[in-house]
């Protein structure tokens, strides 16, 4: 079973080098066809290895396996092992499956671009980090992991390197995300002083021995990546950004995998957590801050992927809320369906904007339905499992988390609750004006010119990218059907291992009424966008009625976070850089004697140079004196 | 046979290394100048194995024979440097090949 873990791992990375080896030897379209399949070979592999972890019993199913000691000084050990439990197990398939969809979709989506090989190569090299972040049995093989999707996703992001504006967002999202890093190492360091180990089954079991502020520390530390990677309060500001790379990057890293890192990390941590129930209410207020702020964001923004980037935030803001809980099987389960309609999402944005030669501002689209309405089918299902309308996934998922608040019933659950309810309007708002301003009403101008043709020549996209889309479809409207209230318990039973303090579990009865008002407060949701936006044609100045004028130009500039990281840290810096430069280095080269070095060089040079004079014979004489004399010398002193 | 003694040796030798450098001292010609280094090279063959008979090992001679392996490939990348200078036509001469002074 171990054996077969490790081939899911290896096979990314054996993609990614043989695409690295092979390069331009290869076709293009084998090279994508190559990254595919390592991929679906990947999948397999973690079915498999999943299938042989249910058919144990229940106690059997925390795997470890160590395969050789990477580091070793003195009583510090770090061996490069994994750990393969219910938990991994779901991360695994949501990080192969999914990504092969999007492996599949990119060789559609990719296809033209001159750059075609170096994409599945840095693909491959991003899965297999990830899978690396989630299989590592030790948390500095995590750390590993974590880094090198850091790496990867800004490679993967600055893919298109020519547009400045892909550079700079892809610094700004490796910038945040070393932030985390440091956070994570910093907590490492402090857990491995406190417990003398770092692995997994080290640490936990015993966690119990710390005490409750060192432990809340080292939680808020490993928070601190946690935030960074899943594009939280405060270091949210790169995922917007972010969407300046190819799109099925967008889906794969901004929705399916990158940014469920940090839950994945909370969810694992759940025994050190546990200690730290202060850690856990930080972790809650993040997300109650996060999902209403990235929500309001996305009723306002004008760039298709963007309102999407918005909707994963706020969607991850949920999974906080739910493992902040200690409901860590909802926040999981949520992670794992919104896998499906989030790169869903993504993937039909991926096609529209395909359509439309590149465009991605809505306001040129409008009336897309008429001229490709298997996409508009596939969207809608996703729309409606992401605002949670019974009976597609995120509903399940969403209501698992908010009863959950219900459930625990703390003064802070409570305010949690009533957050996500008004979260549940906003995403019926941003999503159906979406959904509304892209595929109904009235087609602007570009679109006419440009989609009907588009679609007349080519369909609305070739089968590599139609089929994952199709496939996804599905997963968005069905894997909710795993954990229905009061009937199906697959999902808790199956990740109830890996809390061993216990989780929380919302009643039946808690779960329908939650249900009932979170699909009550969407529909309403959906009415609004559809009393706004359905009408006109793609005009979206209407939020800007009056009044609501300062809150538009707030949530336009998306809550003044940039500005406000201008302000503190960028313009400091360049002032003093400026300052450095004009009143510190300028004076200094001028009053110094700084040349001196390169003076005294050169007249050595010129002096020696005369003695090197080209002429063999002279080099022979001086080499035969030098030899006459020392031989000389001996004798005399031999006497 | 009879055996002469090692001054004899190192004597003829001494001569031979005055020979050799003198000729790489004086004569211009690279052809001229790889022939003195020659030997040079011989005289401290003709050491090493008088040495070594003297002491009585085996030591010397298997220096000798590397010395004179060496000296073989030496000849052979400095004959085909003068073969190929002489196909450009160039002047033969090492006062006035010095291209590559520092």
């Amino acid at each position: 079973m171990t054996e077969l873990v490790w081939i899911s791992l290896a096979l990314p990375l054996a993609g990614f080098l043989a695409l690295l080896v092979l390069g331009t030897r290869l076709p293009a379209r084998g090279a994508g066809w190559i990254g595919s399949l390592v991929m679906l070979a990947a999948f397999v592999a973690a079915a498999a290895a999943t299938i042989m972890l249910a058919g144990k019993p229940e106690e059997q199913r925390q795997v470890s396996q160590v395969a050789w000691t990477w580091l070793q000084a003195g009583n510090f050990s770090v061996g490069l092992d994994i750990w393969f439990d219910e938990l991994t197990a779901v991360m695994l398939l949501v990080v192969t499956g999914i990504g092969f969809l999007i492996h599949v979709f990119s060789v559609g989506y990719m296809q033209g671009d001159g750059q075609y090989r170096r994409f599945f190569a840095y693909l491959n090299l991003f899965v297999f980090s990830m899978l690396m972040l989630v299989v590592s049995g030790n948390l500095v093989l995590l750390l590993v992991g974590w880094g090198l999707v850091g790496l990867s996703s800004y490679l993967l992001i600055g893919f298109w390197h020519e547009k400045a504006s892909a550079v700079k967002a892809a610094k700004k999202a490796f910038v945040m995300n070393a932030i985390g890093d440091v956070g994570i190492a910093v907590g490492a360091f402090l857990l491995f002083v406190e417990l003398g180990t770092l692995t997994y089954g080290g640490m936990f079991a015993r966690a119990a021995e710390l005490d409750t502020a060192t432990a809340t520390i080292a939680c808020l530390l490993l928070l601190v990546g946690a935030v960074a990677k899943s594009a939280q309060l405060p270091l949210h500001t790169w995922l917007p950004d972010a969407m300046e790379g190819p799109t099925p990057v967008s889906a794969l890293i901004h929705a399916a995998t990158m940014v469920t890192a940090g839950v994945y990390l909370i969810a694992r941590f759940n025994p050190l957590f546990a200690e730290a129930p202060y850690a856990l209410d930080t972790v809650i207020v993040i997300g109650v801050l996060g999902l209403l702020m990235a929500g309001a964001i996305a009723v306002v923004q004008t760039d298709i992927k963007r309102i999407i980037a918005f909707s994963t935030m706020s969607q991850i803001a949920y999974m906080f809320v739910g493992v902040g809980l200690s409901a860590y099987w909802a926040g999981i389960f949520h992670l794992f369906t919104h896998a499906f309609f989030k790169a869903l999402l993504f993937m039909g944005a991926g096609l529209v904007i395909h359509a439309l030669h590149g465009e991605q501002d809505i306001r040129n689209m409008g009336g897309l339905k008429r001229v490709m309405p298997k996409t508009w089918f596939c969207m809608l299902i996703g729309a409606l499992a992401l605002v949670g309308i019974f009976p597609f996934s995120g509903g399940f998922s969403k209501d698992a988390i908010l009863s959950s608040a219900l459930h625990v019933g703390t003064p802070l659950a409570w305010v949690a609750y009533i957050a996500g309810l008004v979260g549940a309007l906003l995403t019926g708002i941003y999503t159906f004006r979406l959904m509304f301003l892209v595929f109904h009403g009235r087609m602007s101008p570009y679109a006419e010119k440009v989609a009907p043709h588009a679609v007349e020549h080519h369909g609305e996209g070739p089968r590599t990218m139609l089929w994952p889309v199709y496939i996804l479809t599905i997963g968005a409207a069905v894997t909710g059907l795993l954990q229905i209230p009061g009937v199906t318990h697959v999902f808790f039973d199956w990740l109830d291992p890996i809390a061993p303090g216990g989780m929380v579990e919302p009643s039946a009865p808690q779960e329908w009424l939650t249900t009932g008002i979170a699909v009550t407060l969407g529909l309403v949701g959906i009415a609004i966008a559809a009393h706004l936006y359905l009408r006109g044609s793609a005009a979206t100045d209407q939020i800007r009625l009056g009044r609501g004028r300062l809150i538009a130009h707030a949530l336009e500039r998306r809550v003044y976070w940039d500005d406000l990281y201008e302000v503190v840290f960028e313009r400091p810096a360049a002032w003093a850089a400026a300052f450095l430069r004009r009143d510190v280095d300028g004076p200094a080269a001028r009053w110094l004697p700084l040349d001196g070095a390169g003076t005294l060089t050169a007249f050595l040079g010129r002096t020696f140079n005369v003695v090197e004079n080209g002429v063999v014979r002279s080099y022979a004489l001086v080499f035969a004196l030098g030899v006459g004399g020392l031989l000389l010398y001996l004798l005399v002193r031999g006497a | 046979m009879t055996s002469v003694g090692l001054p004899v040796y190192l004597g003829l030798s001494a001569i031979l290394m005055t020979i050799g450098l003198i000729g790489v001292l004086l004569r211009r010609s690279p052809l001229t100048t790889l022939l003195s280094l020659e030997v040079m090279l011989n005289s401290v063959n003709l050491t090493l194995v008088a040495f070594a008979r003297q002491v009585g090992g085996t030591d010397g001679q298997v220096f000798a024979l590397v010395v004179m392996g060496i000296a073989a490939a030496e000849v052979v990348v400095g004959l085909g440097l003068v073969v190929a200078m002489t196909r450009r036509e160039m002047v033969l001469d090492t006062d006035e090949l010095r291209t590559l002074r520092g």
